[in-house]
């Protein structure tokens, strides 16, 4: 083609180019990782679907596979963490700012199987505790093995305990630490990046690390889901988590300056989670229904936790007025909050 | 010589290509397991609207699809084919302007791709079941812009085919037909370059109309009108331009 | 005779063409000048590489030439006018496997312009001649290379033009094949029809030819009748007399 001929070319070219952006088709938007109205809200392209459904299943299987690198397959019911929100863990471990925020989000845990027991003196299957060698887990690892000095075989119980049939075959002897889990949190949300658990998951994992990378995971996270109240939990739990290492052995000091600059962004993210989980919530009637599948167990321990962090840090680094504002609107939407009844009774 | 005969020539061409290959086959087959399929899911009674409208979305899906790879297939082979065979010559040693066989064997693999997705379209529409109130209005719609998709797969294909070895435009075009739009969407966010490629599956109404939206507003329906014709019109131009100064 | 004006029907002029590009650039066609009038039977020897195929490329206008001057039937080669009295066979061709020996040609005829009626009354004679008779409705995916090359006959008879190009005339064909070619191009001789065509069997050329003209290496090294080269050849074959001719071409070079 002559000079002249190209330049006709990439002139209609251009053109085509300017007219793209004012064809907006209808596009998909995710699989089961989205909540279950967005599931509702979604399109019916059929290859959407199978695709969506398959990177969500893919994500899934690795999900499943960290459970079984982190529980050896002790104790452990596929599906069964499906009731347990490991933000919820989170909120256990590090709302010491707060002893009573401590009590109550450990409280939440209670009537939940599940397998990290933290420092519970329960005995699952009544043949007492282990604790995982290696294991990263500030708790004891629960094992259907007793420990020696529960244990009445004798050499039976050393073999044992020393081949760990407990453990996946050939998978064991590489677990040194439970950073290795990882890369699966990255393939995960490679695979399906509106997996939502999978983000939120993996920065838990992530800032035992590296807090920064856990950060950065978190606002990739957040930039594919920009509505998930959880991420925006997780992400606040990680500033609180940074508070508290600014402060004396772990302790919040709301004076200190660089700390309550840290828990002003907690409480930022708290309440953008808080806010966001109001507008998806269905009615108590809906959440209290045993049968119903709209608002998973793990979503109200995680709506609890957002809901009460946003109340707590706002009486405590915030306006104790607005504190209470907030307490009642959330309050409203969930009456059975009884931690923000408590807090709303007892004022700031 | 006329030239509409000598192209009504060429599409008697293509046609008789279309019926005697094996793709053709191939994908009725293919249909045929959907259609299969659909009646066993008919005769066994819906879950519920979305399983309905999931399968009908599948065969509008597929029907369009299929369609559209057999008419890519089809425009990739016809001028790679034709020289590599020789048979390009006694062609063109016949009073056959160059420009008229690319007109011909673009109308030929675009009338070929079409009148399969009738048959497909009828096949899937006959056996999906229909449980929803759908739109009348982009269901025309619907069927009047699949030509048009089919003859800008068609130019796309054999100007792609004239550009690049056999390997190289199979795998482009068949690239951008499954990938194009969403290769477009991700890139045309941080660079505007990406809105040149071609987003053949920007004009697909089959899922719209699955979703129970109403048919396209007049003024977006024209810029997907002008979008598609536009293409048509650079592809052929870039085919032609290309053929006819090319060395045999 | 249907062309009987006295304006040769092949004209080339001082015709070079090249392949490639700067250090791989090969001149193809260095300067050939030929015509060939109305009624004659041409036939166009040379080596491999000489630039047989290409010369026959620039006469229907599938090549384009760096300079000088084509012209076919009185239009300049390539156009659609000097294409529609022009019967040309290509050196091998596979024909489209999925059509039916009857409906290439109907193709081809077609596409030169003949009716249907015409197809009709055209094809099953043409298939006859060309000793395909009762092939019309196989279809051409069973068809040998001698068989193609027959049917690539047929192709470029079935308009019944006044000039005939072959490239590689007998190529592929049986002896029997190349018996029937050579009743066929009698028969067109005889109806005054031009052939021009190239060809490796020199005897075929000597059989058949009113002229020879040689190439060597994109040059004409010979322009003459079969008289005149019959009395150089002093009693040699032409295939002798070719081999000579381009071998003091090579000493001279």
């Amino acid at each position: 083609m002559k000079k002249g001929e190209y330049i006709k070319v990439l002139g209609l070219w251009l053109l085509v180019a300017l007219i793209s952006p004012q064809v907006k088709p209808r596009r998909y938007e995710g699989g089961l990782s989205k909540n279950i109205q967005a599931k509702e809200e979604m399109n019916h392209s059929a290859l959407g679907i199978v695709l969506g459904e398959f990177r969500t299943s893919l994500s899934d299987m690795f999900y499943m596979q960290t459970e079984n690198f982190l529980h050896y397959g002790v104790a452990f019911v596929p599906h069964e963490h499906e009731k347990h929100s490991e933000a919820s863990e989170m909120v256990s471990e590090w709302t010491e700012v707060d002893d009573e925020a401590g009590e109550d989000e450990h409280a939440m845990h209670e009537g939940h199987d599940h397998e990290h027991i933290v420092d519970h003196d329960e005995d699952v299957h009544g043949e007492g505790h282990e604790g995982h060698e290696g294991h990263g887990h500030e708790h004891e690892e629960l094992t259907v093995i007793p420990s020696a000095e529960h244990d009445f075989r004798a050499w039976v119980g050393e073999m044992h305990r020393a081949i760990k049939p407990w453990q996946a075959p050939g998978e064991a002897h590489r677990v040194a630490s439970d950073a290795e889990v990882v890369p699966l949190f990255r393939m995960m949300t490679l695979a399906d990046p509106h997996y939502v658990k999978g983000y939120q998951v993996g920065a838990y994992w992530i800032q035992q690390l590296d807090a920064e990378a856990a950060s950065k995971f978190l606002a990739e996270g957040l930039q594919n889901n920009p509505d998930s109240f959880e991420l925006y939990l997780m992400r606040g739990m990680l500033h609180l988590k940074q508070a508290r290492s600014l402060g004396e052995k772990g302790q919040i000091n709301e004076d200190n300056v660089e700390q309550r600059a840290v828990l002003l962004k907690a409480k930022a993210d708290f309440q953008k989670s808080a806010a966001l989980m109001l507008q998806v919530r269905p009615a108590q009637e809906i959440v209290d229904d045993e049968d119903q599948i709209l608002w998973s167990e793990v979503q109200e321990t995680d709506a609890m936790a957002a809901t009460h962090l946003s109340v707590l840090l706002e009486q405590r680094v915030g306006d104790p007025e607005q504190a209470k504002r907030l307490a009642k609107e959330y309050s409203a939407a969930m009456p059975d909050h009884k931690k923000l009844t408590k807090l709303l009774q007892e004022g700031p | 010589m006329n030239r509409f005969t000598q192209m009504a020539w060429l599409i008697r061409g293509v046609m008789i290509e279309v019926l005697r290959r094996q793709m053709l086959w191939i994908l009725f087959l293919v249909m045929g397991g959907y259609a299969l399929v659909s009646l066993a899911v008919r005769q066994q009674g819906m879950d519920g609207v979305g399983a309905a409208s999931f399968m009908l979305n599948l065969g509008l899906y597929m029907a369009g699809m299929l369609a559209q790879l057999l008419t890519a297939l089809l425009a990739l082979r016809q001028f790679p084919s034709e020289m590599e065979n020789r048979t390009i010559y006694p062609l063109l040693a016949k009073p056959l302007d160059r420009e008229v066989l690319v007109l011909g064997k673009w109308l030929a693999c675009s009338l070929g791709g079409w009148l399969v997705y009738v048959m497909f379209f009828l096949l899937a529409w006959l056996c999906a079941p229909k449980v929803e109130n759908l739109s009348g209005g982009l269901l025309m719609q619907l069927l009047m812009i699949q030509p048009l998709l089919l003859a800008w797969v068609s130019a796309f294909s054999l100007a792609v085919s004239l550009c690049f070895p056999r390997g190289v435009s199979h795998a482009m075009v068949i690239f951008m037909l499954f990938c194009g739009d969403a290769i477009c969407q991700w890139g045309a966010e941080k660079w505007p370059v990406f809105n040149a490629l071609p987003r053949f599956g920007s004009v697909d109404l089959a899922t719209r109309f699955t979703d129970g939206i109403g048919a396209v507003p007049w003024g977006e329906s024209l810029w997907m009108f002008a979008y598609v014709c536009l293409w048509i019109v650079l592809s052929l131009d870039v085919a032609r331009r290309l053929f006819v100064r090319r060395a045999l | 005779m249907k062309n009987s004006s006295t304006e040769p029907v092949i004209e080339v002029k001082d015709l070079r063409a090249s392949y490639g590009k700067g250090a791989h650039k090969t001149q193809a066609l260095k300067g050939v000048s030929f015509a060939v009038n109305a009624g004659e039977c041409v036939g166009f020897i040379g080596a491999n590489g000489a630039g047989k195929s290409t010369t026959l490329k620039m006469l229907m206008g599938f090549r384009f030439p760096d300079s000088g001057e084509v012209n076919v039937l009185g239009a300049k080669a390539g156009t659609t006018a000097s294409r529609e009295r022009i019967g040309y066979l290509p050196e091998v061709a596979l024909y489209y496997p999925f059509m039916k020996a009857r409906e290439l040609l109907e193709l081809y005829g077609g596409l030169s312009g003949l009716s249907r009626s015409e197809l009709k009354t055209r094809i099953p004679p043409m298939l006859e001649k060309v000793g395909l008779e009762g092939k019309g409705e196989h279809l051409l995916k069973s068809f040998s290379k001698g068989m193609q090359q027959r049917l690539g006959i047929a192709q470029s008879l079935i308009a019944e033009p006044d000039l005939l190009i072959f490239d590689e005339l007998s190529s592929g064909l049986d002896p029997i094949g190349r018996h029937d070619l050579r009743g066929i191009l009698e028969e067109l001789k005889a109806a005054g029809r031009t052939v021009f065509f190239s060809s490796h069997e020199l005897g075929e050329v000597e059989t058949l030819c009113d002229r020879v003209l040689m190439i060597h290496q994109g040059q004409l090294i010979r322009d003459a009748s079969l008289e005149e080269i019959q009395q150089e050849c002093e009693g040699r074959s032409l295939e002798a007399f070719f081999i000579e001719c381009v071998r003091s071409e090579v000493k001279t070079a």
